[in-house]
This record gives structure tokens, C-alpha cells and sequence, in this order.
């Protein structure tokens, strides 16, 4: 496993999708950072640290994560149709069930990295700004709503896998990120907001579920649950796929 | 010992037969040509030999096992199937490098050792995206050698060599033949290279092995017939069979293609000059494998 992991990293080496994910994730702390600095000019006072990386966490959450984590998903399954490369893989007596959880393991790194970095900008921006109540008690908060977000968005990234594996190309894995999204619009500003898993790191890595506990139904952790139960399912589906499928 | 043996191979896909009770046998050392037209079943045949295509029917066995325990069979088995794929943002090494890790190959030098082998270790540092065709046919070839192998299965090696590429890697192919004993399976289309490197060839043609011949064989009982053009062609039949009791001749157009006596073409020529012909053209041919192979995949139904 180790062998396979350290293969996919190095499958990255010069890699410019990887690079572009970067960028995006810099983009969320980015624009907010101009959000708040006008909106700080026009009352007069500046903006606070924690609710500047919390409101670009609910960016990251509601737009740019769906979006360019579930890019850089299709990009690790995908490329090896692409490159054509599945083929000779398969050929080599490694088992398919290594190689998604390999493949996995690298989304999951490749997200923690982006997260990171998003998170880390959003401080320099924030020094930058000269926000308030920059301290440690709000640094590691806001680290924290970061990671929760970072964490639920894994399971909902296999749907994603599974779609590119059975559509190949990246057309219908970013159609279906498209569609979640726009359903997430619709639902955020619904009382079923807690049956949707794709919410789950909005209300998971945002303060904002205070603001719908009150008309909410059901619990918030409805699709937390939800996000793992649709995690697991694309995943079993995954490898009966890759199993039982000759996607060469 | 058969390194491959299939008994009864066959592939469906919904009602269309692919391959077709396919009953192959190569021999350890030997190299296998295998002849097709496009969608004869070739490419597939390779792919259920190697296990990423399931069988519809029949049984496949590699170094006398069942493919059915395919991790332990693949770890002795080279192969390319249709063009090599790689990952573009890698250089050659690192393409390679992959392939030693997941193969668990630990020799530290042999990924150059194989760049040497192809020619291709002053590119060992450039992007593969960069590659010309060839040189990418190239490493795909000696990628297939990154675990030792003592099967290679090559699915049209040669495509995209220019003619001294393709000669290097016959040359290649048939020393590790010769050399490392290593039993080869290969398609091509390039029916002549296949003839100066293999031991015997297969021909599938809509799924079916139509007929497996021995180069050595083939080569030594070729029909082989003389050409001649004539300005007179009704005289010179009349003196075929008057002055040289020649009568296993066919007149095709303005030629005659004579079948008995190859070894007498001077003495045919000289009764023609002498008798006052004009024979401005007279040569021995002989029935090439393409040839053979076009009449096999035309005319005969398998």
C-alpha cells in the first residue's frame, strides 16, 4: 500500500492540475479577504479574524470545494484513462481494491493540502487586513472548522470517483459537482437542509447552523451521517465496479 | 513445456464472437507471431491472456497453471497492449521508476540498465510528453523488461518505428529469444518483420486461429514460380510445352507465371531468345507470407 501510495505522489511530480487546485484554493481567503477590507472601509471598523475564516470557510464549503476538490478527484481517477494507462496497471499483480485506497488516500492528502493552504492564507490575509482578535484561542478555532470541513468532504468525494469510472472524461463527474451544487443553493435556504449530505461541511465547519437550528428539520447531524452512509455506499460500488468491470 | 496453452478460448461481447475456440500453444523460447486483420480478435486474445478481459468459455493456463491465479502467473509476464500509455509530466526514469516500485523490483540499476538497452538513457531526464512516437514505442518495450519477465506478450511493438527502429528492435527481440530463452507472443501487421523474427505464426482472422505455420518450414517449401513477359505470348506457351514439356503455367495478362522447373529459368530464357521472343522480363519469385496470408484472410473461410 505504502508502494502504491508513494507511486500516485509521484504521479503528481510537475503536475499542473495540481498546481491550478492550489491557486483555486488560495481564491476563496483571496476574495473574501476584498469583501471584508470594503466592507470593513465602509462601516469605519475592521473586520474580526474569526468570522472572515469562517465565512471563507463557508465559501470553501458551499463553492469552491465541491467544485475544485471534486476537479482534482476526477483528475486522480481519470488521468489514467487519459494516459491510457489502466491497462498496464492492471497487468502488474497489484489488486484494484489497493489502488482506489490508494488513490483515495492521495485525494485525501491532496485535500488536506489545499485545505491547508486556503486556511494559511486566510491568516496572511488576515494580517494583511489587520483584522481583529487575531489570537491563538481563534487561530486553533478556526483550524478546527477548517478540519471538520476537510473531513466530511472526503466521503462525498467518492461519488464523484464512481461517477468518473463509470462515465470516464471529466464531462460528467463536473455535471454532477454542477448539479450538487445547485441543489445545495436550493436546500441551504430550506428547512431540509439537514437531510442533504453535501451541506454537511457547511454546517460541520461553519457557526452559520445557529442560524437554522431554529427552523431546521431533523438533527444536523442528519447529513453527517448521510455524507458517510453516501461515502461508503459509492466506495462498495467502487470496487464492484473496478471488480467486476472490464474498464479496459 | 507450453509457456502458453488456451483450450477452447472464447470471447462474446452481447452476440458478436470475438475470439472464437482458440487453441494456442507457445513453446518456451520460441517466438509467436500472431496475424490478424483489424478485429480479428488479436488484441483481445492478448488481454485475456493477461487476465484484463474475463473468457466467455474456455481455459487459458500460463507456465502450465490456470490464469485463474493470475497475481502469482503476472509477475512473470512483460506486456504491451495497442500504444504504451504514460504519464506525461514524468520523464522516462520516473515512468519507469513506477513501474520497478510496483513490481517490487529492489535491483537499484536497472531502470538504467533498460534505458541503455532502448537507446534511451541521454532522454532518461525528459518529459515522456515530449517523446516522439517511436522513442515512446521504445520505452514501452523495455518497460515490459522492468520485472525480468520470462513471457513477453506484445501487442504491435513496432507501430510508429521508423525502419532502423524497427530493425533494433527485431534484432532486440530476437536475442532475448535466442539469448535470455525468453518466450515471445507478438502482433504486428508488418507481416514481413514478423516472418524475419518469428519461430511460428498464428493467423486469426474473425476470431478464428485459421492456420499456424512454422517460418522455418513455410520458408523452406515455399512455392516459389517463375515470371516471364513476352512480346508473344501465345508463341512462347507453344514453346513451353513443345520444347520444355513445361505445363503448370498460368497466363495472366501479358505474363506468365510458370510453377515447375524454378531451378531451369536460364534455359527457359535461352529457348525463348532463341526461338526469336523478346523476353524483357524473366525472374524467380517466390509466395511471401503477406501473400499468403491476404489469400488465407480472402479467400478461405475458418
Amino acid at each position: 500500500m505504502i508502494v502504491l501510495i508513494k507511486t500516485e505522489l509521484l504521479k503528481l511530480k510537475r503536475s499542473y492540475m495540481f498546481l491550478m487546485c492550489i491557486i483555486g484554493s488560495i481564491c476563496a481567503p483571496f476574495l473574501n479577504w476584498f469583501v471584508f477590507i470594503n466592507s470593513g472601509n465602509s462601516e469605519g471598523i475592521k473586520a474580526q479574524f474569526l468570522e472572515y475564516m469562517i465565512q471563507t470557510n463557508l465559501f470553501i464549503s458551499m463553492i469552491i470545494g465541491i467544485l475544485l476538490y471534486g476537479l482534482f478527484t476526477t483528475y486522480i481517477f481519470e488521468r489514467e484513462f487519459t494516459d491510457n494507462m489502466y491497462k498496464h496497471v492492471f497487468t502488474i499483480p497489484i489488486s484494484k481494491s489497493d489502488l482506489l485506497i490508494s488513490k483515495i488516500i492521495v485525494v485525501m492528502i491532496a485535500l488536506l493540502i489545499l485545505t491547508i493552504t486556503s486556511y494559511c492564507f486566510g491568516i496572511i490575509f488576515s494580517l494583511l487586513g489587520g483584522f481583529l482578535n487575531i489570537n491563538m484561542a481563534n487561530i486553533i478555532n478556526s483550524l478546527i472548522f477548517y478540519l471538520k470541513s476537510y473531513l466530511i468532504f472526503i466521503p462525498l468525494m467518492i461519488p464523484i470517483i464512481l461517477v468518473t469510472l463509470i462515465f470516464r472524461g471529466f464531462v460528467a463527474p463536473i455535471a454532477f459537482s454542477i448539479i450538487v451544487e445547485i441543489i445545495l443553493f436550493i436546500v441551504c435556504q430550506s428547512k431540509y437542509i439537514a437531510f442533504y449530505p453535501w451541506s454537511a461541511p457547511i454546517l460541520l465547519g461553519t457557526n452559520i447552523k445557529k442560524n437554522f437550528e431554529f427552523a431546521m428539520i431533523g438533527n444536523s447531524s442528519y447529513n453527517m451521517i448521510s455524507a458517510v452512509v453516501i461515502g461508503i455506499i459509492s466506495f462498495i460500488a467502487c470496487l464492484i465496479y473496478l471488480n467486476k468491470k472490464e474498464i479496459v | 513445456m507450453d509457456i502458453i496453452s488456451t483450450n477452447g478460448l472464447t470471447k462474446k461481447y452481447k452476440n458478436q464472437i470475438v475470439v472464437d475456440n482458440l487453441n494456442l500453444n507457445v513453446k518456451k523460447g520460441e517466438i509467436y507471431g500472431f496475424l490478424g486483420n483489424n478485429g480479428a480478435g488479436k488484441t483481445t486474445t492478448m488481454k485475456m491472456l493477461l487476465g484484463l478481459t474475463e473468457p466467455t468459455s474456455g481455459s487459458i493456463n500460463l507456465f502450465g497453471e490456470d490464469i485463474k491465479r493470475k497475481n502469482k502467473l503476472l509477475k512473470r509476464v512483460g506486456s504491451l497492449i495497442e500504444y504504451p500509455g504514460f504519464y506525461g509530466n514524468l520523464t522516462a526514469y520516473e515512468n519507469l521508476k513506477i513501474f520497478a516500485d510496483l513490481y517490487g523490483v529492489s535491483k537499484p540499476k536497472k531502470i538504467d540498465e533498460l534505458l541503455e538497452i532502448g537507446g534511451l538513457s541521454q532522454y532518461k531526464n525528459k518529459l515522456v510528453r515530449k517523446f516522439s512516437m517511436g522513442m515512446k514505442q521504445r520505452l514501452g518495450i523495455i518497460r515490459t523488461l522492468i520485472n525480468d519477465p520470462e513471457l513477453l506478450i506484445l501487442d504491435e511493438p513496432i507501430n510508429g518505428l521508423d525502419p532502423n527502429g524497427i530493425k533494433e528492435i527485431r534484432e532486440f527481440l530476437v536475442s532475448l529469444s535466442t539469448e535470455k530463452k525468453l518466450t515471445i507472443m507478438i502482433s504486428s501487421h508488418i507481416l514481413s518483420e514478423i516472418e524475419q523474427m518469428a519461430d511460428k505464426i498464428g493467423i486469426l482472422h474473425k476470431g478464428a486461429l485459421c492456420d499456424e505455420i512454422n517460418v522455418k518450414e513455410f520458408k523452406n517449401n515455399v512455392n516459389k514460380f517463375i515470371e516471364i513477359k513476352v512480346n508473344n505470348v501465345f508463341e512462347a506457351v507453344r514453346i513451353l510445352e513443345e520444347k520444355l514439356n513445361i505445363y503448370s503455367y498460368e497466363v495472366r495478362k501479358d505474363e506468365i507465371i510458370i510453377f515447375e522447373r524454378i531451378n531451369d529459368s536460364h534455359i527457359i530464357n535461352k529457348t525463348l531468345i532463341d526461338k526469336g521472343l523478346k523476353v524483357t522480363k524473366l525472374y524467380v519469385n517466390t509466395l511471401c507470407l503477406e501473400s499468403y496470408f491476404t489469400d488465407i484472410t480472402k479467400g478461405r473461410v475458418c
